[in-house]
């Protein structure tokens, strides 16, 4: 009997040590991340009436965890004001569109697919302009969205999240492709009007498109002494301006802002380029070294504005003024000793 | 018999003969010059091609004839490269490399540059370091240098395939050596290309002449270039991609009649550089990741650990906030950056019904909206809300620590979600206008219910968005 119970004993141990061991290995626990890629993540074409293109994806499940993954197309306008993008439960009106549907053998738009950690999936997209699709640009974005189904967790209030990723298609339908370049400038005004030496003078530039398709802010800033000389050029950042809708447009590889040490008044020329006409043989359009030179047939095809500012001597005229005050005060107190 | 020793003794004379010849050598006058180098600014040779057939009027895409040119096919040309056609001096830009014989440049070719065999160049020019030890010591002598030159065309401002084309370089572009004490005293260089006055054909000739006695031993060096400088040659005819061509640079170091003295020869070596490329795609990716309870988020210590897919409050106090977030992420590529939005399908709701609604914080001024931020300090306040703290992103819509508008800078400021119920648009959370690395912000998510609030279970569904700017 006390045999016996040794035996259960020594058992006992051993599967003890054996939990305590396999608790001790075993792997640890993770936490479960949505990490999702899709490549391109930006489509700008020109398509034909009665003509289709086909543009492959790359979908890749960067995360640890299987995803249900959803493709789907949702249409957008962008905001008029902002040019920020409407997606279609805000604007219903958009519609039609060109057809998109999915080159797949085995998917379809609006299909559930399972993507395991780390497993990429090709999405062929198929965009077709039907024969009397309007000619004008339609933009929309496809989607991929994490499907979610049903509530996940129970018998408690919850916040139930799903992640999707986006690459947009701007999509021009042109017959011909030959287009009007009518943009505005919609505002070009220094902040502030009226600096101080070495003080920084932001130029606030929102481009407004009034044409049928979309274009690139290709331009440029330029600022001029009072003597007409160039003291600075600014390329702008070759922004897209989609139809109907005008845009806050940035500078190239730095802030769009002027200082100088040099008192008195500048012109400050934006002027941003015709995306239509053709471009001189360096590549670029021709670039103009002072006010009022010979490029006006060039300049005519483009937007251009021309403002002002002016820099003055503050700190330095006020401490003047404060040293001519002090000085005539010690002055008058010394003659008063006298 | 003696006829046969006469011709074993001759024999034995004349090898006794060649033997003291070789044991007692004539005392050469001349010497090499020692440690000689030629170093090229760049080996690269330059390229000669031209076209293969009558291009397409108005065509900015070149197709290069794959022989009877020196250059032959589109290994050595690179993106930027200047090509000038010969014939009419108009240059245009490479744009992109196609395939082994056909390139594009910027812009659409002139006319009279799309014909058969219209012949264009790319000039590799650079300077030529030369540096030598002397032998000996020779006294008001010169220090020549000779560099390969083409038998026919050596001067007209394009790439040989037989040497460098001297590209009508002046003596004042060769900078001789440095005077040396009382022993070199260095006056200006001249420069004379093959076949000019006392410069062979076959060779460009560069000259400093000095006074002084010379010195045995001096490290000396001349550069030959400036503005302009030598052009590189073209590859050699039969010339095999990734093998080099080499030239001769001849060193002499000559005495007051021009004689050369001391000399030596030395080999330089030109060669395709090698073009490589890359594709790296343009990409976005998009992470939620969960935090841990305890973490610390927009100023607050989690309650709760949430996943990736959920936000799990549990049972929420009417005394209490409850605190949860999750960590968003963003890499991408793409120029012009990105942006995520974020949309509720609805406040949150009662499961398995329309009502009753935890409402979307009106914050405590109460001024909160999914447009407007507000702060929420007062427990006194209920509802659902958010806030952000950025990590390294850009540009987040707002922060939790925000003292503008109508956040104090106190502890919470807090916006509702964008609700789709409500016919809301997706606002946006955070941004960039430009490439990003992995740029995060914290996505913080506050509860707090009223006491009149009906027991049950709550649940609304969140999308964030990422999209790249266009």
């Amino acid at each position: 009997m006390p045999k016996k119970n040794h035996s259960l004993l020594t058992t006992c141990y051993f599967l003890l040590l054996a939990t305590f061991c396999y608790l001790l290995l075993a792997t640890p626990a993770k936490a479960q991340d949505f990490s999702l890629s899709i490549s391109p993540p930006l489509l700008e074409i020109m398509l034909q009436p009665d003509k289709s293109i086909t543009q492959a994806y790359e979908v890749k499940n960067e995360g640890n965890q299987l995803l249900y993954l959803t493709a789907f197309i949702s249409p957008f306008l962008p905001d008029p004001q902002t040019g920020k993008v409407l997606y279609e439960q805000n604007q219903p009106s958009i519609l039609p569109q060109p057809q998109f549907s999915l080159n797949n053998a085995n998917l379809n738009l609006g299909e559930t697919f399972i993507l395991q950690p780390n497993e990429s999936q090709q999405l062929v997209l198929k965009i077709k302009a039907s024969k009397n699709v309007a000619e004008k640009d339609y933009y929309a974005t496809l989607f991929i969205a994490q499907s979610v189904t049903g509530r996940q967790l129970l018998n408690q209030t919850a916040a139930q999240f799903s992640g999707q990723i986006g690459s947009h298609l701007l999509i021009t339908v042109s017959q011909a492709g030959e287009f009007d370049f009518i943009g505005r400038i919609a505002q070009f005004k220094p902040l502030p009007k009226i600096a101080d030496l070495g003080e920084k003078i932001n130029f606030n530039l929102i481009v407004a498109n009034e044409g049928q398709t979309l274009f690139k802010t290709n331009g440029k800033i330029e600022i001029f002494d009072w003597l007409g000389k160039k003291k600075k050029e600014i390329l702008l950042r070759p922004d897209n301006i989609l139809v109907d809708s005008q845009r806050k447009i940035t500078c190239l590889d730095e802030p769009c802002y002027f200082s100088s040490l040099l008192p008195g008044r500048y012109q400050t020329m934006v002027t941003i380029f015709n995306p239509f006409q053709s471009f001189s043989s360096d590549g670029g359009p021709d670039t103009q070294s002072t006010i009022g030179d010979s490029s006006e047939v060039e300049r005519s095809e483009a937007l251009s504005q021309t403002i002002s500012f002016w820099i003055i001597p503050f700190k330095l005229i006020l401490v003047v003024i404060i040293a001519i005050f002090m000085g005539r005060l010690v002055l008058d107190r010394k003659k008063k000793k006298l | 018999m003696k006829k046969a020793r006469f011709v074993s003794q001759s024999l034995c004379l004349f090898a006794l003969l060649v033997l003291a010849g070789f044991s007692f050598p004539r005392p050469l006058d001349s010497a090499n010059l020692t440690s000689a180098s030629d170093t090229l600014e760049t080996s690269r040779l330059s390229f000669h091609g031209k076209n293969a057939e009558q291009l397409t009027a108005g065509t900015s895409i070149i197709k290069m004839a794959t022989s009877d040119t020196p250059s032959t096919s589109t290994a050595n040309l690179f993106t930027g490269d200047t090509v000038v056609y010969t014939g009419t001096s108009n240059t245009y830009t490479v744009d992109y490399i196609i395939d082994s014989d056909e390139f594009a440049v910027t812009a659409t070719l002139d006319a009279a540059d799309d014909d058969l065999n219209d012949e264009f160049v790319i000039d590799r020019t650079g300077t030529h370091t030369v540096a030598f030890t002397t032998t000996s010591a020779i006294a008001d002598g010169a220090i020549k240098i000779r560099i390969k030159a083409d038998d026919t065309t050596p001067n007209d401002g394009h790439p040989d395939n037989e040497g460098w084309d001297f590209n009508s370089i002046a003596g004042s572009d060769v900078a001789c050596p440095g005077d040396v004490g009382s022993y070199y005293d260095f006056v200006t260089a001249t420069a004379t290309a093959s076949g000019g006055s006392g410069c062979a054909a076959g060779y460009h000739c560069f000259e400093c002449r000095y006074s002084g006695p010379g010195n045995p031993g001096e490290s000396l060096s001349m550069t030959i270039g400036a503005d302009p400088e030598l052009i590189n040659p073209s590859a050699t005819s039969g010339h095999s991609e990734g093998t080099a061509d080499t030239y001769s640079i001849i060193f002499d170091n000559l005495n007051s009649t021009d004689t050369a003295i001391d000399s030596t020869t030395v080999k330089v070596a030109v060669i395709e550089s090698v073009r490589v490329t890359a594709t790296v795609d343009p990409t976005i990716s998009f992470s939620i990741a969960a935090l841990n309870v305890g973490t610390t988020a927009c100023g607050n210590a989690l309650d709760v650990t949430t996943t990736a897919t959920t936000v799990p409050f549990g049972s929420l106090s009417i005394g209490a906030f409850a605190d949860l977030a999750q960590n968003l992420t963003v890499s991408t590529n793409a120029d012009n950056g990105y942006a995520v939005t974020a949309l509720e399908n609805n406040q949150m709701v009662m499961v398995g019904a329309t009502a009753p609604e935890i409402p979307d914080t009106p914050g405590d001024t109460p001024a909160a909206s999914h447009t407007a931020k507000d702060d929420w300090d007062s427990t006194t306040t209920k509802g659902f809300g958010y806030s952000i703290e950025n990590v390294d992103a850009t540009t987040p819509a707002f922060q939790y620590s925000d003292s503008d508008g109508d956040c104090s800078g106190t502890t919470y400021c807090a916006k509702q979600f964008a609700d789709l119920a409500n016919s809301e648009a997706h606002q946006t959370i955070f941004s960039s206008t430009t490439v990003a690395d992995n740029q995060n912000a914290y996505v913080c998510y506050r509860a707090i219910i009223s006491a009149t609030q009906e027991a049950g279970d709550y649940w609304n569904a969140i999308t964030f968005r990422a999209t790249a700017t266009f």
